[in-house]
């Protein structure tokens, strides 16, 4: 969804989370996955459309996954 | 969809390389029940969201999490200032598009179609946050925090 609706989005992973950034805006809060961190752990859809919104994404985001808006 | 608009005061003391910053800050969030599921979106700071089985639940892990975001920052900081100006810029970054559901759920409010049993505050209260540095002559047991969430909704 990201290489879709935000083209060179940077993350990073800190202590506690990942955290995206796009443009000028970061979410920082997506978390680092069930039984320890993961590169890509399952997101749930409440973090998926937080982040989509913070993004300021949503409209790409829709298309990309329907299934959780 | 539920949705009711609230503010958080907390404040924390956060050690960093070689400073103890107390972090104080008054923002916004928007609590959110979908698909029976009980959220807590960050309006300001926007870059935040945490869930839980209950409402209070999903309160404590919002509150937990904006610590935790801190605690970040403070570990990525080489100095006091660096800190300051990542806690800055973290607080500032409002969700845009939450904060319209944030004024829409306000509005609720006012209309008294949301009605919930806790201290009000104006919506138009400006939010803050504030990052001071701790000098070590200064600490004193009066600074300890008791634990506390008291959110009050937005009117």
């Amino acid at each position: 969804m990201l290489e879709e609706c935000a083209p060179g989005y940077e993350t990073r992973q800190t202590v506690h989370f990942h955290v995206v950034s796009y443009k000028d805006k970061t979410f920082s809060t997506l978390p680092l996955g069930k039984h320890g961190a993961r590169r890509n752990p399952e997101i749930e859809a409440g973090y998926a459309r937080a982040l989509a919104r913070q993004l300021e994404i949503v409209d790409c985001a829709k298309k990309q996954l329907p299934q959780i808006y | 969809m539920s949705h009711y608009p609230l503010f958080f005061t907390y404040r924390d003391r956060i050690f960093g390389n070689g400073f103890l910053a107390e972090v104080t800050s008054h923002g916004r969030i928007l609590c959110a029940t979908e698909d029976d599921e009980r959220w807590v979106y960050g309006v300001e700071p926007g870059g935040i969201a945490a869930t839980g089985d209950n409402e209070q639940a999903a309160l404590e892990a919002y509150r937990q999490s904006f610590t935790n975001v801190l605690l970040d920052l403070a570990t990525e900081a080489e100095s006091f200032d660096a800190f300051r100006t990542a806690a800055l810029k973290f607080f500032a970054d409002i969700n845009r598009i939450t904060e319209d559901d944030w004024k829409k759920a306000v509005e609720q409010v006012r209309e008294r179609a949301i009605d919930l049993p806790m201290k009000r505050e104006s919506a138009d209260a400006e939010c803050y946050v504030l990052v001071e540095q701790k000098e070590q002559p200064s600490f004193s047991p009066k600074d300890n925090e008791p634990a506390s969430l008291e959110p009050a909704l937005a009117a």
